[in-house]
């Protein structure tokens, strides 16, 4: 039932994903073998998310430690799984800031994960139940059903989420089921197993919210992180918030009895209580999520009021759908030195839907514009102290002050020098006194433009997120088409490959190389008596020792069929002669016997390239001639010598 | 006479666009803009006679370009022409006039002040 559900709103396509470097980080972590260097590959592709890593790094650095500059150093220092909650994190919230269901607050969802996030990562370290990167992804990953409900279903989701009762945690998934068959949780449980991450963690997200005996759990880590998200819940009940400050409510559990039921010493509570709302705003700041309030996480999150704009104006109703329901307003900063003309413009701005900020200077204009990121600037020229151009300027010289769109605002006297104004890197000016319709198109008319330049960035985000795609994906693919399937030898791609650098090194350097071609002997009749498992057996064991045999340095690759090539730079013909001399030794001596009745044997030609060997090419066909002697002279030999003249030219 | 003693000390056209302006979505917005105004000119009329004691041209040019444009906003439209003139006589500097141009922006102010309470209550 469950499942069929699952797959049914996985074919909608519209559950939330990670995507591009988050996901790729998830795929690559998943299983074990990943090394730091690829994770560090692909987090680098994504410019944003290694500056934001290496200023996490670097954010709690103890003195006299030398600051993490590359992303390797980052997440050396970090451990491996709080860099991958980070990108997974980053990139979820990322492609999920906003949506369309109407009543779901998405900011709030936000810092609610995140403040889950850093809870129960801090009560994994304190009760040492859970690994504490761990407990952060579980807690940021918890409720991940609620936003992929609103971006399932945003019209049903967002009317449910009105309803009576939908604040009460158990009555709000009776809901959810009586509407979707099936429930935030589980979902969110569905999504995690999807994701791959730990079943204990599927079973905790269903189970802590509801009464479910803990003592049900298939798991002790199944037990233990539904124990942890408890403790979350309770961690963040405003009353226990508000005995932090000395105002203690009688409801309230007591700091006390939470410690109890935690098993933490109540004399660490506040302490980690500060800490962790202290690393919540960090987060917040990381992730451009706003945190004012601390989110209480005992009661579902708190559904935003229906849009007070198309209650307020019936009327109008029918227009607005028409043409301006999708049109999003933009968030801007308005600065201006006289509070009248501020009011104004703020009340002209909000009405057409736009979210406005103000500033009465210009030092506090900057401020606030490098603190909040509006998308536009709307500020007086003329300002005491720092005026609308010196702002202009000012924010022009940062990266975040680049991005935004400042429009000045001039008087009629000041037309004449509106040059000035553009020079100071603003995008357009409005005069003033401003008739209202004028200002409300200049700022659609930079909407537009704002809206361009995000389509552009975000075209430009998915595009890297591609290249960082292709960029694994070609890894995995270039490793496996450079690797023989059988003996899991490099292959001859490979060797061709590896050998034309090798020789052009030779050649520039003026340095030796060699090569050996190794051919098993008798190998046709070896699969035609026993069967091709036998033969497959052989050319394994073959490898192997030829693996084990092989000096430092030197390269063994299959060519195909039964030959072999050890690629041996730096070596000349002896030395290279002295490891096929091993080679031999130690494939008659150690290959399989085995109930063969037959010793494995190999014939092995030996090559150096000197002044009169032009090419590659050349080299091999000259080793290639002289494992031909080899075997016209007997086999299980190794030749040095072509079979131009008479001599046997045989060692050992 | 001048310019300033021409203009009507309230622009009604103004003050009634201003009651348009906050409708029935905001019906305290006029309210809030007579505050914010009585609240921030007595800081200007400061500006303006400390500046003309000294002779401040800059100091009086910019105090005089704000009270200007905030009394515009607000249908003040004699204090703003004065501000004008003001800031007219500051920039090229003649400051011979100026402290009697400050008294009489003081005083029609004060006359602002009464005026537009009396529109607030009539809201």
């Amino acid at each position: 039932m469950l499942g069929k559900q699952l797959d049914e709103l996985r074919m909608t396509g519209c559950l939330p994903s990670p995507t591009g470097v988050g996901l790729t980080i998830l795929e690559l972590t998943r299983g074990e073998d990943y090394s730091l260097g690829d994770l560090a590959q692909a987090i680098q592709v994504d410019p944003a998310l290694t500056s934001r890593i290496i200023k996490l790094a670097n954010s709690s650095l103890k003195q006299g430690v030398e600051s993490a500059r590359t992303v390797q150093d980052a997440a050396m220092r970090l451990g491996v799984r709080t860099v991958r909650s980070i990108a997974l994190g980053f990139s979820l919230v990322n492609n999920n800031r906003a949506g369309k269901c109407r009543t779901f607050d998405y900011d709030a969802y936000w810092a609610r994960a995140i403040a889950r996030g850093v809870i129960t990562q801090a009560l994994s370290a304190e009760t040492r139940l859970g690994i504490p990167a761990e407990g952060f992804t579980l807690g940021l990953l918890c409720e991940i059903g609620y936003l992929a409900l609103a971006s399932i279903h945003p019209e049903a989701y967002a009317d449910l989420l009105l309803k009576d009762g939908a604040q009460d945690p158990t009555r709000l998934r009776e809901l959810e089921q009586q509407a979707f068959s099936i429930d935030h949780a589980e979902l969110s449980a569905g999504m995690m197993r999807d994701w791959k991450l730990p079943e204990a963690f599927a079973w905790a997200v269903c189970a802590y919210a509801v009464d479910t005996p803990l003592d049900s759990a298939p798991s002790k880590m199944a037990r233990d992180w539904a124990f942890l998200l408890r403790g979350s819940m309770m961690f963040t009940n405003p009353g226990l918030l508000s005995t932090l400050d000395g105002s203690p409510t009688s409801s309230a559990p007591s700091v006390t009895d939470v410690a109890e039921r935690m098993n933490v010493p109540v004399e660490t509570l506040p302490a980690l209580l500060r800490r962790t709302m202290g690393e919540w705003r960090e987060w917040g700041k990381l992730l451009r999520i706003p945190t004012t309030t601390f989110p209480n996480l005992s009661v579902p999150p708190k559904p935003m009021p229906a849009e007070p704009l198309a209650e307020s104006k019936p009327e109008n109703a029918t227009s607005v759908a028409a043409g301006d329901s999708e049109r999003k307003g933009l968030r801007i900063l308005a600065v201006d030195d006289d509070p009248v003309a501020l009011r104004l413009l703020v009340h002209h701005l909000t009405r057409d839907g736009h979210e406005v900020c103000q500033a009465t200077n210009g030092s506090e204009a900057l401020k606030m514009a490098l603190e909040q990121s509006p998308q536009m600037l709307i500020s007086d020229w003329m300002m005491p102290e720092m005026d609308g151009l010196e702002v202009c300027k000012a924010l022009r010289r940062t990266v975040p002050g680049m991005a935004i769109y400042v429009l000045i605002v001039a008087g009629r006297e000041d037309e004449s020098r509106i040059v000035e104004a553009f020079d100071a890197g603003s995008d357009d000016y409005v005069s003033k006194p401003f008739n209202p319709r004028i200002l409300l198109a200049r700022v659609r008319a930079g909407q537009r433009m704002i809206e361009l330049r995000e389509k552009v960035e975000l075209d430009h985000d998915e595009r890297q997120r591609q290249m960082s795609r292709m960029a694994v994906l070609n890894r995995k693919f270039e490793s496996q088409a450079m690797t023989d399937a059988l003996t899991q030898l490099p292959n001859r791609r490979y060797a061709m490959d590896r050998l034309d650098q090798e020789f052009a090194n030779s050649m520039r350097g003026k340095s030796k190389l060699s090569v050996a071609v190794i051919d098993i002997d008798h190998f046709k009749q070896v699969n035609d008596q026993y069967g091709h498992d036998i033969g497959d057996l052989v050319l394994r064991e073959t490898a192997k020792v030829l693996k084990d045999t092989i000096r430092r340095g030197d390269v063994v690759c299959r060519m195909g069929g039964e030959e072999f090539l050890v690629i041996s730079p730096d070596s000349d013909l002896a030395g290279c002669a002295a490891t096929a001399e091993r080679i031999r030794a130690a494939v008659s001596e150690h290959v399989i016997g085995f109930r063969l009745g037959r010793s494995i044997t190999v014939s092995l030609g030996v090559a150096e390239r000197t002044a009169n060997v032009p090419s590659v090419d050349e080299l091999l066909r000259i080793a290639d001639r002289r494992v031909y002697s080899a075997k016209s002279q007997g086999r299980n030999r190794v030749c040095l010598t072509s079979e131009e003249g008479p001599s046997p030219g045989q060692v050992a | 006479m001048t310019d300033w003693q021409a203009s009507p000390l309230i622009d009604d056209a103004v003050i009634a666009s201003l009651f348009e302006l906050g409708g029935a979505e905001d019906p305290g917005l006029f309210r809030e803009l007579v505050a914010l105004y009585l609240a921030d000119t007595p800081r200007l009329l400061q500006a303006l006679e400390e500046s003309s004691q000294v002779a401040d041209g800059g100091g009086l040019e910019r105090a005089a370009h704000t009270l200007k444009s905030s009394s515009a906003n607000m249908g003040a439209a004699r204090l703003s022409a004065l501000c004008k003139t003001l800031e007219a006589r500051a920039r090229s500097r003649q400051f011979d006039e100026v402290p009697s141009l400050v008294a009489e922006a003081r005083e029609t102010f004060g006359r602002v002040v009464d005026a537009l309470m009396s529109k607030t209550d009539a809201a």
